[in-house]
Parts: structure tokens; C-alpha cells; sequence
């Protein structure tokens, strides 16, 4: 994968350094970093901070063509990576309010009737009823990022945790890498239905055109996958991204079917129908009501993460709501070189 | 080595599935074996699913279990800002 085009200060200083030997940063770029609380208004939907985290991150997958991959743990990518987050992180709790009522125990039920299905509106309904196939296409774009990448940020908790939620983790997970079967796996079915809507599956092959508010919703799940401190969060997220999926699922496969796809374009969907429908009552009972009897101190985390997963996502469907009503595509255009 | 576990474990989730795992031959009344394609498998119990005899989470739309939670007022991806929770179902 080659590094993505800059979009802003922070992007552009930290691309110029990253194809040299691993070491400190120019002084320019600690300085704009240092003063990214004040120039940052949500961190969640900023171009330059969105980019400049996802290749942060790319350190910890795969890696960037011709970048040394001792930048993974170079200290001073760290430090950029560490200013980023603090901002994003701030930027995520400001929407997080915990429900009052809410007790431990009632954790699993709570996430069960937050995240469940309710009459389509928005984004799904339009998706559903009304989406051409471009419109599709290009939320198969959107979505690469993660679906590319399904399961991988999750996969970082394993370790992280033991006793009920881990097993439960563990048979998610299996599942979703398709029990081990090539060419099954969640991740695999996605590059699918990227090829049969005659899109490049290679990884990161639209980054310049995928907007903010979408590689918010892989920077979030990389921010709480990464941290050992934030292990309730990324279960929280899982939970949140497991819980009502058939149903979203199937109105994607629905709306995909409107307008003439494949049965092999909407295989991807199909699975998730019937997969998740099981991964929703693990994700919920065993593996939050597992983390919530194991680690009683973080059960707040599985809240916490769970409800900053649906903002994201709400923010990633209204900004593809607005663009599609206003500005004919939903992706970035590039400038002409 | 005695092996502690039982050969199959079904789990009955409430206001859910039951959940299969385990050595167990998933068949229809014929005898004939459904392949599930994947070893944990939830079966309805509801008789809303639209994939019987998998769950496909459609007992959710029973409102059974449902409040007034929504996490963000102008909706999530894709469909939190309809404050009635209660859908209609075309499968009694």
C-alpha cells in the first residue's frame, strides 16, 4: 500500500518525513501538533487529522511500500500519534453521556434495545429503497476501509482479556475469519463485493477519496483495539457493530437486489444475515456480561465504546445523506495535478 | 482423557435464539442435513425469521423488548433517530 495524498498541515509535514530513516520529527510539525486542540474543531470529521491517524495506524497492519516498518514503535510517530488521539478521543467523549439509570447487569440488555433494529430511516431507508447502483458503489468505497479490514482491530483484544468475555471474543472472531476457511472470511467476502461491483479490493486503493468521516469509523475501532487500557471500549465497539447488523444487513442486500446485484455481490450481506444474528447474542451476553462480571471497575468502557461507535456511524451517515442531496457524490474529489 | 463437556450445548438467550454448539447434525424432517456453514448456529425460536431455521435477528422487531434508547436523536448509521421502536412485520 502506498501512503495517501496529504490534506492539510499536519499530513503534509508528517508524509514528507515518513520515507527517511526513522527518527525525530522536524520541529514545524511537533509545533502544529501541539497546537491541534485549539486548531481542531471535531476531530472526528477533520481531513488532515483523520488521514494523518489512519496512516499512523497503517504501521500496525500492513505497513506503507518504501516506509521503514520501524516506524511502528519509533517513539517520535508514537508522540504524533499520541497528539492525534487526544483530540480525536476528546472530540468522541464530548457526545458520550452515560445513561443514568444503567447497572452492570443491565449492560447486555441495555446494548441489545440500544443497538437493535427500529424502522429504517436515514441512510439504511435510502439505501433500501431509493439507492442507484453508483450509490452503492460508493458506499462500497466508504466502507473498505473497515470491511477490508474486518474483524483485525477486534483481534487485538484477545489477549487482552480473559475468562467468558475471551472465549465469547474468540468465537466471534473464528467466525468471523471464517473458521479458518480461505476465501471465507468476512474481510475476503467484502473484497467480493468490491470486485463484482467492478471496484479494486486491494487495500487502501481509494484512500485519497474516502472522506473523514469515514476512516473515522477504522481510526476508532484502531484508537481502543490498540490500547490495553481501553479493552472495554473496543468490546463495547464490537457489540455495538455486531447488534442489529442482520437487520441492516438485509436491507442492504434488499436495496443491492433493486437495482440488479449479484447474488456473488451480495454474499457479503447474506452471511453477515445469518452470521451476526449469532455474533449479536455472544457479543451482548457472553462477552459483555463476561467483561462485566470479570472486570467490574471498566464496565462503563463497554458503554462508552458502544455509544461512540453509533455517533461515528451517525456522523458517517449524514454526512453521505447531505452529500448525496447536495453535491452529487459522496466521496473526495481529487485535485487535478 | 474424559472430556467435561457435552457433545452439543444448546443456550437459550432470553428474548433471543437458542444457541447451538458443539458435535450436533443440524436436519430437516427428512432427515436430510442442513449445512449451516459455521459451527455456532442460533436457531429461531420466535417463528419471525425470515431464514428459518437460523435466527436472522428479526425477533427484535416483536418490541418486546424495546425502549425509548436511542444513542443519537438524528440517527445513527443507519436508523436511531425514530423515536417509535415498534415496526410492522409482514410475518405474523
Amino acid at each position: 500500500m502506498r501512503l495517501p495524498a496529504p490534506r492539510g498541515p499536519v499530513s503534509t509535514a508528517l508524509f514528507a518525513r515518513l520515507p527517511g530513516e526513522p527518527g525525530p520529527m522536524p520541529s514545524q510539525l511537533t509545533e502544529l501538533l501541539d497546537a491541534l486542540p485549539e486548531t481542531t474543531v471535531d476531530a472526528r470529521s477533520d481531513e488532515d487529522v483523520q488521514i494523518s491517524l489512519w496512516t499512523c495506524y497503517g504501521f500496525s497492519y500492513e505497513g506503507f511500500d518504501g516506509v521503514d516498518a520501524r516506524w511502528e514503535w519509533e517513539p517520535s510517530l508514537l508522540a504524533v500519534r499520541g497528539a492525534l488521539e487526544a483530540v480525536f478521543e476528546r472530540d468522541v467523549l464530548a457526545e458520550v453521556r452515560m445513561p443514568e439509570d444503567l447497572t452492570p447487569e443491565g449492560v447486555p440488555m441495555w446494548l441489545m434495545d440500544l443497538c437493535g433494529p427500529s424502522t429504517p430511516a436515514g441512510l439504511l431507508k435510502f439505501m433500501h429503497q431509493n439507492a442507484t447502483l453508483e450509490q452503492f458503489k460508493e458506499m462500497a468505497i466508504h466502507r473498505s476501509i473497515e470491511g477490508l479490514r474486518e474483524a483485525d482491530a477486534h483481534a487485538w483484544a484477545i489477549p487482552r482479556v480473559a475468562g467468558r468475555a475471551k472465549s465469547a471474543l474468540v468465537e466471534i472472531q473464528a467466525d468471523e475469519y471464517g473458521g479458518g476457511m480461505p476465501g471465507r472470511s468476512h474481510a475476503e467476502l467484502y473484497a467480493i463485493l468490491m470486485s463484482e461491483l467492478d471496484l479494486d479490493p486491494e487495500y487502501g486503493a481509494y484512500i485519497d477519496h474516502i472522506p473523514a468521516a469515514s476512516l473515522s469509523i477504522h481510526t476508532l475501532r484502531s484508537m481502543f483495539g490498540l490500547q490495553r487500557r481501553w479493552r472495554g471500549r473496543i468490546l463495547g465497539n464490537l457489540a455495538a457493530t455486531e447488534i442489529g447488523s442482520s437487520f441492516i444487513n438485509r436491507h442492504f442486500t434488499e436495496g443491492m437486489a433493486r437495482v440488479g446485484g449479484s447474488k456473488k455481490a451480495r454474499w457479503f450481506y447474506d452471511e453477515h444475515i445469518v452470521a451476526d444474528a449469532v455474533h449479536e447474542q455472544l457479543a451482548a451476553h457472553d462477552m459483555c456480561g463476561g467483561f462485566v462480571a470479570d472486570y467490574p471497575a471498566e464496565w462503563d468502557h463497554l458503554v462508552i465504546g458502544a455509544l461512540a461507535t453509533l455517533n461515528i456511524r451517525a456522523l458517517f451517515a449524514r454526512s453521505i445523506v447531505e452529500a448525496w442531496a447536495t453535491e452529487g457524490t459522496s466521496l473526495r474529489e481529487l485535485a487535478a495535478v | 482423557m474424559q472430556d467435561e463437556h457435552p457433545p452439543v450445548e444448546i443456550t437459550v438467550y432470553e428474548n433471543g435464539p437458542v444457541v447451538v454448539r458443539g458435535a450436533y447434525k443440524l436436519q430437516n424432517r427428512d432427515r436430510k442435513e442442513i449445512d449451516p456453514g459455521r459451527e455456532t448456529i442460533a436457531l429461531c425460536r420466535c417463528g419471525l425469521s425470515a431464514l428459518k431455521p437460523f435466527c436472522d435477528g428479526n425477533h427484535a422487531l416483536r418490541g418486546a423488548a424495546r425502549s425509548e434508547l436511542r444513542a443519537d436523536p438524528e440517527g445513527g448509521f443507519p436508523f436511531n433517530q425514530v423515536k417509535a421502536p415498534r415496526l410492522s412485520t409482514t410475518n405474523p
